[in-house]
């Protein structure tokens, strides 16, 4: 949904977070939110991952880059 | 003012003595991106933000990252509690032990010591909201940097629980710099 | 530290970080009546487990928040970073 600064030049635009649904409490815990949409894994970097640039892992644990 | 809860906010885990990985692990400690600017930085900026809002979430984070700097210790504190002399040779850590035994203290995986000009507080909302967006990024690099390296599970378990706070602390930073903006825009004087 | 305190310890842990959570989310949606909601209900529950707690193993907090039995029991060991939950 765009909003009436969506556009503007020489500024930063986030998305803000609408809550729905979330993790049971020992879930949220182990994962380190309890908001599905904010859960990004990382792939640990192995020998055949290191090739890639790196920041391609950040949001989607590193396979789908 | 500050209360403190006795216990961890995370149940952290350590399977063994290493103080290889402590080595590594105590930069988010004392090192340039870790967990004591954080708190630090968040918290000397909230005093000149403009709205509650902004107030409230740099208090807040700047409260949570005390809780992750106590995390961060726990973690070094027990890789290197156990270890024996020999331990410390072979990791390379005979200038920390010699300053230092197994105390915690606050320098990055080289002994380089913590210094204030790892933080910013500019006194410019925008700009220090945007200072600690590139922080939690920078604090999210470092934490992968160290599942890169760690070899004990726990650890790392522990590590990934650091890594995605600060995904989240991003996400709240940059919905706090949006509030900001429309803060600014409806304070706009038109002649 | 015997595994029934771990147990509960670790379960205040979950509920209150699901508060640290929604406390975060609030602050920049302080208009979101059902995270509040949610909210308020994550306070029950904590309060409930930190009470059961405390009654068993002494007080999670000082300065004045909860009373303590005889001698002392703040300066009681384990202190946090003691724990290992590997």
């Amino acid at each position: 949904m765009k909003g009436p600064n969506e556009g503007e030049l020489a500024r930063a635009h986030v998305v803000i977070q609408q809550y729905n649904r979330r993790f049971p409490p020992m879930e949220g815990l182990q994962k380190g939110t309890i908001f599905p949409e904010l859960y990004m894994p990382y792939e640990k970097m192995t020998k055949e991952t290191v090739k890639r640039d790196s920041w391609r892992s950040f949001g989607r644990g590193g396979r789908n880059g | 003012m500050w209360i403190y809860e006795k216990k961890l906010e995370y149940p952290a885990k350590i399977c063994g003595t290493n103080p290889k990985l402590a080595k590594a692990v105590i930069t988010q400690y004392g090192g340039p991106d870790g967990e004591l600017g954080a708190s630090l930085r968040y918290l000397t900026q909230r005093y000149t933000m403009p709205t509650g809002r902004s107030k409230a979430i740099l208090n807040d984070i700047g409260t949570e990252e005390l809780a992750h700097l106590e995390i961060v210790a726990t973690l070094v504190y027990n890789l290197i509690k156990d270890a024996s002399i020999e331990q410390i040779k072979a990791a390379g850590m005979e200038g920390y032990y010699a300053d230092h035994d197994k105390g915690l203290y606050f320098v990055n995986g080289d002994g380089v010591p913590w210094v204030a000009s790892y933080i910013q507080s500019k006194g410019d909302p925008i700009t220090d909201l945007h200072e600690n967006m590139a922080a939690e990024q920078k604090a999210r690099s470092t934490y992968e940097h160290l599942l890169n390296l760690s070899d004990d599970p726990g650890v790392s378990e522990t590590l990934r629980f650091l890594r995605e706070r600060e995904i989240v602390h991003y996400q709240r930073f940059g919905e706090t710099l949006m509030h900001l903006y429309d803060h600014y825009n409806s304070k706009r004087i038109f002649i | 530290m015997d595994n029934d305190q771990k147990t509960m310890l670790l379960n205040i842990m979950a509920e209150e970080f699901t508060a640290v959570e929604f406390n975060l989310y609030l602050d920049t949606h302080p208009d979101d009546k059902k995270a509040l909601a949610d909210y308020n209900e994550t306070v029950k529950k904590l309060a409930e487990l930190k009470s059961q707690y405390e009654k068993k193993y002494g007080p999670l907090t000082n300065f004045g928040y909860v009373p303590s039995q005889y001698p002392w029991q703040w300066v009681e060991e384990p202190w946090p970073w003691q724990l290992n939950f590997a």
